[in-house]
């Protein structure tokens, strides 16, 4: 286990990089800032964070992506971006195999495949955290494959007692 | 025959502190190394700090301190091993080949070595948004993650 890697979903790259609008409702502005607070908080606490190529992926496949992946992929410089490797691999077809077996009717297949590949690499890197704010199913694909990696939705309200982030405790 | 490091040789079984203090002559074992035939190479990106270059028997040896912890050493040729050299200390970024037997990984070979300038992701993606905005570029963001769940 390396204590200090978070695994970084696409999701929080969406919100971290998505402007404000003031058209923007509450919840909205409470998750982005939630994010950014928690994220900060890794960073502060020494973590290194770790793009998954798939994460690259989702982001450049959707047509809202187009504005966003060309300038966060041509502002990476040094980040690093993990490749999807031979063990990555692995443990994500592994983690298919059972979650897909247990998918539900009607329940999206191709979005299961990133979250394994995603799930894959945090678990090949022996990851402390995979950031999320879209948790989906992360914690199903970990679990099938006995992984100690922990599911982190950094845009979801801090559940440690005694540490609630200032931005929850202003009145909405 | 075994690979220890980067030694190679053969086991030699022998008899020590025998009852009748007769010296006897070892026995050599030498099974065949495994050829690779049952093992699969793949390719792998990893990021760290030069803490060793070391010429061996077999060639040379490059050890990386891993950006996400623990070491690893990695077999290498020559230009590799001076890349290494030059980057002492310094923090790269390399690509390796490996072998992995369905149980384990071994055999790591450098295949590239370059420097690496670590970026700080977090302000590179509030820097992104700070350019977003100032562009006027408007962006669902939950709707855009709410995507990620639809097929």
């Amino acid at each position: 286990m390396n204590a200090k890697l978070v695994v970084v979903d696409t999701s929080v790259l969406i919100l971290l990089t998505a402007p404000s609008q003031p058209a923007d409702p509450e919840a909205r502005t409470l998750r982005r800032e939630r994010a950014a607070a928690a994220m900060q908080e890794l960073r502060d606490d020494g973590c290194r964070f770790l793009l998954p190529a798939p994460a690259i992926v989702e982001l450049a496949v959707y047509e809202q992506g187009e504005a966003i992946a060309d300038r966060i992929l041509a502002r990476l410089g040094g980040s690093q971006v993990e490749p999807l490797e031979l063990l990555a691999a692995r443990a994500a077809g592994l983690a298919l195999r059972k979650v897909l077996r247990e998918r539900q009717p009607g329940e999206s297949k191709g979005q299961i495949k990133f979250d394994a590949l995603i799930a894959g690499i945090a678990h090949r890197k022996e990851a402390r955290f995979l950031a999320t704010a879209n948790p989906r199913d992360f914690e199903k694909h970990l679990r099938a494959i006995g992984s100690a990696v922990e599911v982190l939705d950094v845009a979801a309200p801090k559940q440690h007692a005694g540490q609630l982030r200032l931005i929850d405790r202003i009145p909405k | 025959m075994f690979v220890l490091s980067s030694r190679i040789g053969s086991v030699r079984i022998g008899a020590s502190h025998t009852t009748d203090g007769v010296h006897r002559k070892g026995i050599h074992l030498a099974v065949p190394l495994q050829d690779g035939a049952d093992r699969v190479a793949f390719g792998t990106t990893v990021h760290g700090r030069i803490v060793g270059v070391q010429e061996g028997e077999r060639g040379f040896a490059v050890k990386l301190a891993l950006a996400e912890g623990g070491r690893q050493e990695f077999d290498a040729n020559e230009t590799m091993a001076i890349a290494a050299a030059k980057r002492f200390g310094a923090k790269v970024k390399a690509e390796a080949t490996g072998w992995w037997d369905g149980q384990a990984t071994s055999g790591y070979t450098l295949v590239s070595i370059e420097s690496w300038d670590d970026t700080d992701l977090l302000q590179a993606l509030f820097d992104v948004r700070e350019e977003l905005e100032r562009e006027g570029v408007e962006v669902d963001a939950d709707g855009w993650i709410a995507e990620l769940d639809a097929e």
